[in-house]
């Protein structure tokens, strides 16, 4: 089943692949009237606005709806429900996966407008807001009180809390802090048929059983997130940033599994490859050594006299493993530096090859070093860039297959590559995607990972929270076990 | 087109949107560079074309070129330069705009023009001009026009005078003969009302007579012009209070009201009065009319759509002639409306004849808060007897931004009755 | 009473198949402490307990990928066994009488919740058999997994009634280097909480946080566990908000602990166990010295972190009864009644008409 965008990159969605229409006059007039008709939008334009997101694929909705409270988004839903619409949510649109589009038309329900911070307690140490607040905005918000919101996926600045929450984010401080499911307590949802929930911290019973872990990573497929409860951790009081320089890919990866056999938990390890190396360099000009074929960005955090003996036993491993250099940030400047280096990964990939298939495979740790070299022998292989990063501490790779998007042969050779590494990461004993989602891209492989009686259980669980099928149709599940437009199954 | 390169190196990552303030404030793809630059590439890829597409110059126009998005991009779009590029080609197809002549080449390309509107500028502020902006005597005066302005109905007629004959005769033998007292405000502003009024009693076997009559002097008579009073009442009498006529209808309560006592209008002692006396009885407003002598028939009507209707009743009608149940009745008598009372119905609209317009911050607080009762009814349909409490209301409703209609009582029946009698 | 000993995923899977093909009642037990005296279950006579007390195998310890395979019958006690060697820890400790099963079923507290999260927040995946006898993998062995659905995390606090699990992928740290209670006296309630909101508010994050009462006395206890320097320098502060109040170290700190909740005998659920927010539970610390009170318990462990309060005595004596609920099986909830309609639609996981019932 070919999931693959066009070979010629972001053709328009309207003059395109144009289902039937699944809206009448009326849903379009009342959805008007909830949400004010700047805010409901039909024009050809606006739906070329948003049928795409931060991956290659790129399908048109009908309608585009931004409600500005919790009560139109949940008017909306159940207008949704009265005339069988399909509902695709979006947050800022920067699914990886294809997680915000429209694959079978219908309405995008963009929830941007919903982006204020309702409550803070210091003393629970929670944050009450709307699912659709920017996640750097979170961080702001924090900041001066000494807290943090530890999932910070690099997309931070530009994603929706509603969309780490459909993604289960997972973020740089990852291997230390946990991802985006260990800070949520509660959640208030709109469900398919338009019932506003709470669950979880947010729920009328605290010894009721906890669904929240459901929706997590839900891809926006079982319900909509209207409000999220979160944990709020305090702000490390002091870090240590490090560098080290590798003349060998495979080198890297074992420097990550000696630091954590020795039993140093780090904030962050990165990884950066050398095609990522000279990208990010010619973006910021930081004085990145241009030879170099691998960088490891450690970060450890805590208070002054432990970091200062942590950080001497991770100058030792890297030397050990035999890096080129291991350098520390001196000051906070460069220390920032180097993260907005590393969070400019995904991006500054257009600076060598304007599009890019990102994978987001995850192994055992003790795997990552052999990964990460059987990676750069699947690009020589089969003919193509692959430029490498990774969450290289909680073992999540990103290898990002580039391509010219009007060579449809080298775009084959990318898939073909990108399917041997999706079968490498799972005989590794990996998962297919670490935080960026199933969406649209991973469908076809969703077999190699689940058991079929696996897919048939979570198949029951989308017909029993969304039994039409119309919640973000098309997505993480195989045609058929989906309900609804979709998906092949009948209710 | 060199520009254009710039486009491809845009891989949709969003993070534009965390800078660019028409972002920040919208929250809507449109306004992003990621949005712009897409629209962009897609009319470069041949989708789109800027003649067929003229809304996609909208969006590039919306452009603040501030750059910001520039500087924070990974792969450094230049979307500025991808959105002056695209604003060139849109210039070369579609030529200057107005504002663009004016300010582009008209000032900003002539040196001296530009120095000369400094001069104005100077001047203009020197001179103090630039308060009048900022009096509170410009403030007062338009919010004054715009208060005059609420009472314009929207849709005015010509006045009914011009537009119905002095005598109305049914097709069939007449009931009874009556005289139309046809008022100022209704000829003026109430025209459709009258038509549909005149239309129905006709049907109803009425046979109606419209003399030219003059102001009944009622407004006169409140500022205390007793002259001209006498004299308008002394043209009137003449037509209106003449024997052969039943009875002396009106749409308007306060003509209604005012010829009711026309004895005291003339002159009490005056032998005008006397004659003028035992003719008062017959003097009716049209509610009464309709449910008293011509009977509502409520089996031949017709089903309106369902609508709430809520009246009020204007201070002539009801403290003036004891107008209270007939238009009520009327309302309950078509299929399809609900009555719904109003929190003081009874309670003056605030118009007073032309106190709206001698008293217009207190007329405006008690209209507001009349319309505030009719939106707390829950009404869709306002029903009153009088056309300046109409006007009055109107106006009211108008202000306050809602859109209900305003009808008399006779005009619902009108609208229900079964053929001919249409507003 | 039928008690079923599955010895293996297989042989469960087996035993639910056949239980819901004799549309037989099914209890997800872990060592059967609290269920073997459930009330209504004597009237349930083809009922069955489905034990995990044969589930007890330590399937892998993997300290280069932080983490451990256990099957659910085991307690944390034997999970700190098997990973201490291997330099490994897992952040669950205060529960060891329950096993894995149980704990996530009932949504138990581990000391470490205030800091570090529940149970369910140190589960990389499960295996469970799920109502109509399908067996489950959800989850890897890596921290990063979001493909597909999440089916592990509904499990928490359902008691069992939406799939009987097998065994756990543990997410575990490396042990720490130092771990130290600090018990610190305090002449009041009023007292205790407002030093405990100090704590909180000044950030020192502990690894977790206690008030305790008994024998009229209060004291508050901070865990810190860390890199040596770490913990001293956080101790430090701890005894500058202390000032000079009485207080002891207790460097044995999972010794220490053992012995302050074997206090707390695992009793029938609720019993004497509430769930309240923090604000709540600090209140209440401030409540008991209020001399008017009816009466006052014969001790209590509250655990602002946690958000649970365990005593002993008359709860309407002395607890403010709106501001807690009874700790104990609650089925509840839209998305859970959905779940559950749709998983169990007969109804044989842990029957409603036996969950739901109060237990005092």
């Amino acid at each position: 089943m070919k999931t693959g965008p066009a070979p010629v990159y972001g053709g328009s969605a309207v003059s395109g692949n144009q289902g039937e229409s699944m809206l009448n006059r009326d849903f379009i007039k009342e959805a008007g009237q909830i949400v004010g008709r700047d805010h409901c939008l039909g024009g050809i334009l606006d739906i070329e606005l948003y049928s795409y997101d931060s991956s290659p694929f790129i399908h048109p909705p009908e309608l585009v709806i931004l409600p500005g409270t919790v009560e139109e988004l949940r008017q909306i839903v159940r207008l949704a429900a009265r005339h069988q619409a399909p509902l695709t949510p979006r947050g800022a649109g920067t699914s990886l996966s294809g997680g915000a589009v429209a694959r079978h038309g219908g309405v995008v329900l963009a929830v941007t407008r919903l982006n204020r911070v309702l409550e803070l307690d210091l003393l629970a140490e929670t944050v009450l807001v709307e699912s659709g607040l920017v996640n750097l905005d979170l961080q702001n918000y924090l900041e001066p009180y000494g807290y943090m919101f530890p999932p910070d996926p690099a997309s931070q600045k530009a994603a929706t809390l509603a969309g780490n929450i459909a993604e289960n984010a997972g973020g740089i401080k990852g291997v230390k802090y946990g991802i985006t499911k260990h800070h949520v307590l509660g959640l208030e949802l709109v469900l398919a048929d338009g019932a506003l929930v709470r669950t979880g911290a947010l729920a009328e019973r605290a010894a009721a059983p906890d669904s929240t872990g459901l929706f997590m990573a839900s891809e926006g497929a079982l319900a909509l997130v209207s409000k999220a409860l979160l944990k709020i951790t305090p702000l490390p009081r002091d870090y240590r940033t490090i560098s080290a320089v590798f003349d060998d890919l495979g080198k890297s990866g074992r420097a990550v599994s000696e630091i954590i056999s020795a039993g140093i938990l780090p904030t962050a390890l990165e990884i950066m490859d050398h095609q990522l190396i000279v990208a990010l360099e010619d973006y910021l000009h930081l004085g990145f050594p241009l030879d170099a074929e691998a960088m490891l960005l450690i970060e450890i955090d805590g208070l002054g006299p432990e970091l200062d003996r942590q950080m001497k036993a991770v100058f030792e491993i890297c030397e050990k493993v035999g890096a080129a250099g291991v350098s520390l940030a001196r000051d906070l400047a460069e220390r920032d530096q180097l993260w907005l280096a590393r969070r400019s990964g995904n991006g500054a990939m257009g600076r060598i090859k304007p599009a890019t298939i990102v994978q987001d495979v995850t192994v055992p740790i003790d795997q990552l070093p052999a990964m990460l070299s059987r990676v750069q022998e699947i690009s020589r292989r089969h003919e193509v860039t692959i430029v490498q990063m990774a969450h290289a501490g909680d073992g999540n790779l990103h290898p990002h297959l580039l391509y010219d998007p009007y060579d449809q042969a080298e775009y084959q050779r990318c898939l073909e590559a990108g399917h041997e590494i999706f079968d490498d990461a799972l005989k590794a004993g990996g998962a297919l995607t670490g935080e960026h989602g199933i969406g649209l891209e991973k469908i076809e492989f969703m077999d190699k990972q689940f058991s079929r009686e696996e897919l048939e259980f979570m198949s029951e669980i989308k017909k029993i929270l969304d039994p039409e099928g119309r919640l973000n149709p098309g997505k993480v599940l195989p045609a058929h076990y989906l309900p609804g437009p979709g998906g092949e199954v009948s209710a | 087109m060199s520009d254009y390169r710039e486009i491809q190196r845009c891989n949709r990552c969003g993070f534009c949107q965390s800078v660019c303030p028409t972002y920040g404030q919208s929250r809507m793809e449109a306004q992003s560079a990621r949005g712009r630059i897409r629209l962009v590439r897609l009319l470069n890829d041949g989708q789109y074309d800027w003649r067929r597409d003229p809304g996609i110059a909208e969006k590039v126009d919306d452009c603040l070129l501030c750059r910001a998005c520039v500087v924070n991009c990974p792969a450094s779009v230049a979307t500025d330069r991808i959105m002056l590029a695209a604003r060139r080609d849109f210039l070369e197809i579609k030529g200057l705009s107005l504002f663009q002549r004016l300010v582009y080449r008209g000032a900003l390309s002539h040196r001296e023009r530009l120095e000369r509107a400094s001069t104005l500028m100077r001047l203009y502020e020197k001179s103090g001009a630039r308060n009048i902006l900022y009096s509170r005597v410009l403030r007062r005066t338009l919010d004054r026009l715009i208060y005059f302005d609420s009472f314009l109905p929207a849709g005015l007629e010509a006045p009914a005078r011009g537009q119905l004959p002095e005598i109305v005769r049914p097709r069939g033998p007449a009931r009874f003969k009556a005289v139309f007292f046809l008022g100022c405000a209704s000829n003026v502003f109430g025209a459709r009302t009258v038509r549909s009024l005149v239309n129905y009693l006709v049907s109803r076997g009425v046979e109606l007579h419209l003399p030219k009559v003059a102001c009944c002097g009622e407004p006169h008579r409140t500022t205390g012009d007793e002259r001209e009073v006498r004299r308008l009442a002394a043209k009137n009498i003449p037509l209106i209070f003449k024997d052969n006529f039943d009875f002396i209808i009106t749409d308007c309560s306060t003509c209604a009201h005012a010829l009711a006592h026309y004895d005291q209008f003339i002159g009490e002692e005056t032998p005008e009065a006397e004659k003028v006396r035992p003719l008062l009885a017959r003097v009716k407003d049209v509610n009464t009319l309709v449910v008293e002598e011509l009977g509502l028939e409520p089996d031949r009507l017709r089903p309106l759509p369902a609508t709430k209707v809520t009246y009020h009743d204007s201070c002539h009608a009801l403290r003036g002639l004891g107008v209270k149940s007939a238009p009520r009745e009327i309302i309950k008598a078509v299929p399809g409306l609900t009555l719904v009372e109003m929190k003081a119905a009874d309670s003056c609209c605030g118009g007073a004849g032309s106190y709206g317009f001698s008293h217009p911050e207190m007329s405006g607080r008690i209209a507001a808060a009349k319309v505030r009762n009719i939106q707390d009814s829950g009404a869709d349909t306002l029903a009153v007897s009088c056309p300046a409490c109409t006007l009055q209301l109107g106006a009211g409703l108008r202000r306050a931004g809602l859109e209900l209609p305003v009808l008399h009582p006779v005009e619902l029946l009108a609208a229900a009755a079964p053929t001919g009698a249409q507003t | 009473m039928n008690i079923l000993y599955p010895e293996s995923a297989a042989s469960a899977r087996e035993m639910v198949r056949q239980s819901g093909r004799a549309r037989r009642a099914l209890l997800p037990a872990g060592r059967r402490s609290r269920l073997a005296r459930w009330p209504g279950l004597e009237e349930e006579g083809g009922a069955a307990l489905l034990s995990s007390e044969r589930l007890t195998k330590v399937l892998s310890v993997e300290p280069e990928n932080l983490l451990a395979i256990v099957e659910a019958g085991l307690s944390p006690e034997e999970v700190r066994r098997a990973l201490e060697p291997a330099g490994l820890y897992w952040p669950v400790s205060g529960l060891d009488r329950r096993s894995l099963g149980a704990i996530m079923a009932e949504g138990a507290l581990s000391l470490e919740s205030m800091a570090r999260g529940p149970m369910i927040d140190w589960i990389l995946g499960s295996t469970f058999v799920e109502p109509s006898g399908r067996l489950i993998s959800s989850g890897g062995r890596t921290l990063k997994n979001v493909s597909g659905y999440d089916l592990t995390r509904f499990h928490w606090r359902a008691w069992g009634s939406l799939g009987f699990s097998t065994a756990f992928i543990l997410k575990c740290l490396p042990l720490p280097e130092s771990s130290r209670v600090l018990e610190i006296q305090c002449a009041s309630g009023t007292e205790a909480a407002g030093l405990a909101e100090s704590v909180i508010l000044k950030r020192i994050f502990p690894q977790a946080l206690r008030l305790s009462y008994q024998e009229d006395r209060w004291s508050l206890l901070v865990w810190l566990t860390g890199f040596a320097e770490y913990v001293e320098a956080r101790f430090k502060e701890l005894r500058a908000l202390a000032g000079d109040r009485p207080g002891r170290v207790h460097e044995e700190a999972l010794d220490f602990w053992n012995g302050y909740l074997a206090r707390w005998p695992l009793k029938a659920p609720g019993a004497g166990h509430w769930l309240g927010s923090r604000r709540a539970v600090l209140d209440l610390a401030a409540h008991l010295d209020w001399p008017e009170l009816k009466g006052r318990p014969g001790r209590i462990d509250l655990d602002p972190g946690g958000g649970q309060i365990r005593f002993e005595g008359q709860a309407e004596a002395f607890a403010p009864l709106d501001a807690f609920e009874t700790a104990g099986p609650r089925p509840e909830g839209e998305v859970y009644l959905r779940l559950k309609r749709g998983l169990d639609p007969a109804d044989l996981f842990f029957p409603a008409r036996l969950l739901g019932r109060q237990v005092k």
